[in-house]
């Protein structure tokens, strides 16, 4: 599955460049499709000539740590701007915390080029928690607005799933890899899997964002 | 298998439990919020319903009183005046007086059949004793004596009155929409037809003058002018039909559809 990391992306971005979108409020979601899509392309063709590359450029780590970033970053502002009337005040001090811990983790600890498992824990727990955030508001909102029709419902299952399939994936990646290689490559297989589900409700949800006379 | 691929695979379990326990949840409440919604818009469409039943109700019952004001009171006033006049002996009076008295006489007839005209247009008298279909046939054929309009009934005789009240509606219906038509439309062909079908009464007003299309009406009948179009929308919604005005080639076209209860329905 090692291509499936780029191609998994090309649906929503297939998806966006069919579906015209209805309003501006998914934008954050385009920007992670797109960055999302250079990042993990890089990522593969380090992978894919590995042995033709100088060696100080054989390092696709840094492209990892970069969309596990860039995925906290864009997925919360995404949820921030779609619940802005009920007082984010929570999603950001926890998001400020991430960004804390991420300034101090790479100028105290491991280098950005590192895998780093705390990294992919803190992405794992903050947009877990902003997940549960958003599905325990949804349960409180007593507007008109049905939330299983609305796309923020869709990305946000998506990244929930991807999550919390993730978190113990990333947590003892390292362990497992030591003791079982296959059961580590078949657990990497599996995130991969879980990342093609990600990225097919990612492009439900920008369906059923299109305007409608499409 | 080793102590961490257990505890991953342990892990993955418990948090996909989670994931769809929340995710269940959030469907569930959903649907639940769905439901109450659907349940107060029904209550909220039910009491606007009763409002305007009453409203039509009222406003016939009032139609009712006026009428039978005009006919009892000022219609037998009216008798007496024209009694009176005609107890002035005009052998006696000049010739003036006597051109006086004999128009007198002429605009005091044309008072009564005007007072009993409106007092049977706003009784429901015909409609009670012969039918809607009769009342309809009346109607139209009082109303267009005397103009240019040449006008048709067709009328199915199948149709057998088993709610007065809903005849009175779409009595009321035809009625204002005719004067309508009479008064803006510079029609010269006019057809009305009815049609039994199962449970619904299908009429169809067809005229070759100017009419309104749908958008038209739905624009009119929120205006403070369109006080007669929003009386037909109400009592439409009262009989829980339908209403359609659409534009053909040869002229205008009101269909009207109303669900009804008879004996020969299936």
């Amino acid at each position: 599955m090692t291509w499936s990391e780029v191609w998994a992306l090309l649906i929503p971005l297939i998806f966006f460049l069919i579906y015209k979108q209805k309003d501006n409020t998914t934008r954050p979601i385009i920007y992670y499709i797109f960055i999302g899509l250079i990042l993990n392309l890089l990522a593969t063709l380090v992978i894919v000539f590995f042995f033709k590359l100088p060696e100080h450029l054989r390092n696709n780590t840094i492209f990892y740590n970069l969309h596990s970033i860039a995925r906290v970053s864009f997925f919360s502002w995404y949820i921030i701007t779609i619940r802005k009337y009920y007082r984010p005040q929570l999603y950001k001090i926890l998001l400020a915390a991430y960004f804390v811990f991420l300034a101090f983790n790479f100028i105290f600890n491991d280098s950005i080029t590192v895998y780093n498992n705390d990294l992919a824990t803190a992405e794992t727990i903050t947009l877990l928690v902003l997940c549960i955030f958003f599905f325990l508001r949804s349960i409180q909102d007593d507007s008109e607005v049905n939330w299983l029709k609305h796309p923020a419902f869709l990305f946000c299952a998506g990244i929930f799933l991807y999550e919390s399939v993730s978190f113990f994936i990333n947590l003892f990646f390292y362990k497992m890899a030591e003791k079982n290689l296959s059961f580590g490559s078949l657990m990497l297989d599996i995130q991969n899997l879980i990342f093609l589900i990600l990225c097919l409700m990612i492009s439900m949800g920008l369906y059923s964002n299109r305007t409608k006379n499409e | 298998m080793s102590d961490v691929s257990t505890i991953v695979i342990v892990g993955i379990a418990v948090m996909l439990l989670m994931v769809v326990s929340i995710l269940l949840a959030v469907i569930y409440n959903q649907r639940k919020k769905d439901q109450h919604r659907k349940a107060v818009e029904q209550l909220r469409e039910q009491q606007q319903n009763q409002l305007i039943e009453a409203a039509v109700r009222s406003e016939e019952l009032e139609r009712h009183r006026i009428a039978e004001t005009l006919h009892d009171e000022v219609g037998a006033i009216l008798s007496s005046a024209k009694l009176h006049l005609l107890g002035i002996k005009s052998e006696v009076l000049d010739e003036r007086d006597q051109k006086l008295h004999e128009k007198g006489r002429e605009l005091l007839n044309e008072v009564i059949q005007k007072v009993r005209g409106i007092s049977h247009n706003l009784h429901s008298n015909i409609l009670k004793e012969f039918g809607l279909n009769e009342a309809i046939r009346h109607f139209v054929k009082k109303v267009t004596q005397g103009t240019m309009l040449q006008a048709t009934t067709a009328l199915d005789d199948n149709y057998q009155t088993e709610n007065a009240e809903n005849d009175i509606s779409i009595y009321r219906m035809v009625q204002e929409l005719m004067n309508n038509i009479l008064k803006y439309a510079n029609a010269t062909e006019f057809l009305i037809s009815s049609t039994l079908e199962g449970n619904e009464l299908n009429l169809v007003l067809f005229h070759n003058g100017d009419g309104l299309t749908q958008e038209q009406f739905e624009e009119l009948r929120f205006r403070k002018e369109g006080l007669g179009l929003k009386n037909i929308q109400n009592r439409i919604i009262l009989l829980k039909g339908t209403i359609h005005f659409t534009q053909g080639g040869e002229g205008y076209r009101i269909n009207i559809h109303v669900p009804v209860k008879t004996n020969n329905a299936a």
